[in-house]
């Protein structure tokens, strides 16, 4: 098996305040992780460094190999990647926020085109092919014209998500994707998140759905204070967590 | 408790409004009566005083002179504030370059053309053949004087100023902007520089047209400024005038005239924009590709019904 994201060691720490203490994390193929915790516990600053919306302090993060974020030279010399380079390799991860981020000046169908014309270098026709076909298959066909502040907000994030999907990414990153949400309207997008699990994509969902967990995700990874307390088949962690701070957290959510 | 349900109640089945009167509404009246008396009073007292001659307002505000001050200013006005939008995006993006040079390069002109009279610096380029008497160099070199005529000078001055401020509306719109959009833009593989241009700056235009409405209307009363290097605007203009024929007041009143019709145009033009943006419209900069290609994907095509 190998790894399709693999994070080595990371560190994290903003000013004397660490957030990160040298994390692990490996994503098989077509493996989807549930990573579960208290706020504050440093698993949004670990799915950021994933894609280096923020750089770690040290450690290594590899997607299908190739090194995040960081070169090495011949000489052994480590540099920085150029903007162009690290563009280059998030095009190959995507994002799902808690808040949606969807370009609020553009309709469901320029969201989910724009990438694709800019990063993919489609042309417009078939750009705009490939971003309807994607908001139908999320249920977005009549929404497709709508802006971003006429939608609510599990149609927002379906058109997050289809953004995403629409790159063909090698997998996805959801930061609390239903955290915003209504409590009535987390039912559509974790029914999305479903399918594209079944369809094989390889995904690192940051959740407190604890039942979303269970069922779709194969491996659930719990954090506490920036290092992973506790990891497994995800049933088995959520049913029968070792440790005390799994359970008290666990405590708190059901 | 027991177990109820509620009928839901219909529009019939609402009361009356309450029936209110608002509290000193005859005081208002009274008040409003004194203060327009006395407005009336204080202008009818300067307009018919026999002090202003309005035929000779009349007589001079049509005037070719006037007219060819007139035009200067509005050059003037359209030209500097072209200049100054140019430089407000050039030096608002430079101050976030991440080569220090540019960044302190930005920050220092900033810092010195706001920190500056703008009187002061109309004067030092109409005077800057005093520090450099040529531009360029050998045979090639023209002399300082002829290139900066007094237009010259006030575009230079006027522009350069406005960049300044401009950048100030430019950093403050761009920093409105959620930064939440940039990380969607930059997650997907998009460069920041394509981050900046397809998603933050067409957001950005909506907190930036208003104040830049707002320079520009005062751009219109500063170009009198260029009066003190002769720039040949509509205060110069009329100057040279009242110079001739003493009649100072009537040909000031002259040129108050045209400066309030610009200003109340600019108003109203602003003011529809605001409008326009208030509506949701979508902005120029960011959608004018798609527009070309796909017109159907305006908010103004939507069917209206839906809210």
């Amino acid at each position: 098996m190998t790894a399709m994201l693999e994070a080595r060691s990371i560190w994290k720490s903003y000013g004397s305040h660490l957030v990160l203490r040298g994390v692990d994390l490996e994503v098989a193929r077509g493996e989807v992780v549930a990573v579960l915790g208290p706020s504050g516990s440093g698993k949004s600053t670990l799915l950021r460094c994933l894609n280096y919306l923020e750089s770690p302090d040290s450690g290594s993060i590899h997607l299908d190999g190739e090194r995040i974020g960081v070169v090495e030279h011949d000489d052994g010399e480590l540099y920085e990647c150029t903007p162009k380079q690290l563009a280059r390799q998030r095009a190959r991860m995507g994002m799902v926020f808690q808040r949606f981020n969807l370009f609020a000046h553009m309709s469901a169908l320029e969201n989910v085109a724009l990438p694709l014309r800019l990063v993919r270098g489609l042309p417009p026709a078939e750009a705009r092919q490939r971003a309807e076909r994607i908001l139908n298959r999320v249920g977005l066909a009549e929404h497709v014209h709508k802006r971003p502040a006429q939608l609510s907000g599990g149609q927002q994030q379906r058109v997050a998500i289809a953004r995403a999907v629409a790159m063909e990414p090698e997998a996805i990153l959801f930061d609390e994707p239903t955290s915003a949400l209504d409590p009535e309207l987390v039912g559509e997008v974790l029914d999305v998140m479903t399918d594209l699990a079944r369809d094989g994509m390889t995904m690192v969902v940051v959740t407190h759905e604890i039942a979303f967990a269970r069922h779709v995700a194969a491996r659930a990874v719990f954090m506490d204070d920036g290092v992973i307390v506790e990891q497994g088949v995800s049933a088995e962690v959520l049913d029968n967590p070792q440790s005390s701070r799994t359970r008290a957290f666990l405590a708190k959510v059901r | 408790m027991a177990h109820v349900t509620t009928p839901v109640p219909t529009l019939g089945d609402a009361p009356p409004r309450l029936r209110t009167k608002r509290p000193g509404l005859a005081f208002r009246i009274v008040l409003s009566v004194v203060i327009v008396v006395v407005v009336v009073a204080a202008i009818g007292v300067v307009i018919f005083s026999g002090a202003i001659s309005w035929s000779t307002v009349w007589q001079y505000l049509f005037a070719p002179a006037v007219l060819s001050g007139l035009w200067i200013t509005i050059q003037l006005t359209v030209f500097s504030m072209l200049i100054g939008i140019t430089l407000g995006v050039l030096s608002a993006l430079a101050v976030r370059s991440r080569t220090p040079a540019i960044a302190w390069v930005a920050r220092g002109y900033i810092w010195f053309f706001r920190g500056t009279p703008v009187l002061v610096q109309l004067i030092f380029w109409f005077n800057l053949a005093l520090v450099m008497p040529a531009i360029g160099w050998g045979p090639d070199a023209l002399s300082t004087n002829d290139v900066i005529t007094p237009y010259v000078a006030a575009l230079l001055g006027l522009g350069i100023n406005e960049g300044a401020y401009m950048s100030e509306i430019f950093r403050a719109g761009i920093e409105s902007v959620d930064r939440g959009q940039s990380e969607a833009g930059l997650a997907s593989g998009m460069t920041s520089s394509q981050v900046m241009r397809r998603i933050v700056l067409p957001q950005a235009v909506r907190v930036i047209t208003p104040p830049t409405g707002n320079q520009m209307i005062g751009m219109l009363k500063t170009t009198s400024l260029v009066s003190v290097i002769a720039a040949q605007d509509l205060l110069t203009s009329v100057q040279h005038i009242y110079a001739m024929n003493y009649q100072v007041i009537d040909l000031l009143i002259v040129a108050c005239i045209w400066y309030l019709l610009l200003t109340t145009i600019a108003t109203y033009a602003q003011s529809r924009l605001e409008r326009r943006f208030a509506e949701g419209k979508p902005s120029a900069v960011g959608t004018r590709r798609w527009r070309r290609t796909r017109p159907s994907l305006t908010v103004a095509d939507l069917p209206k019904d839906h809210s």
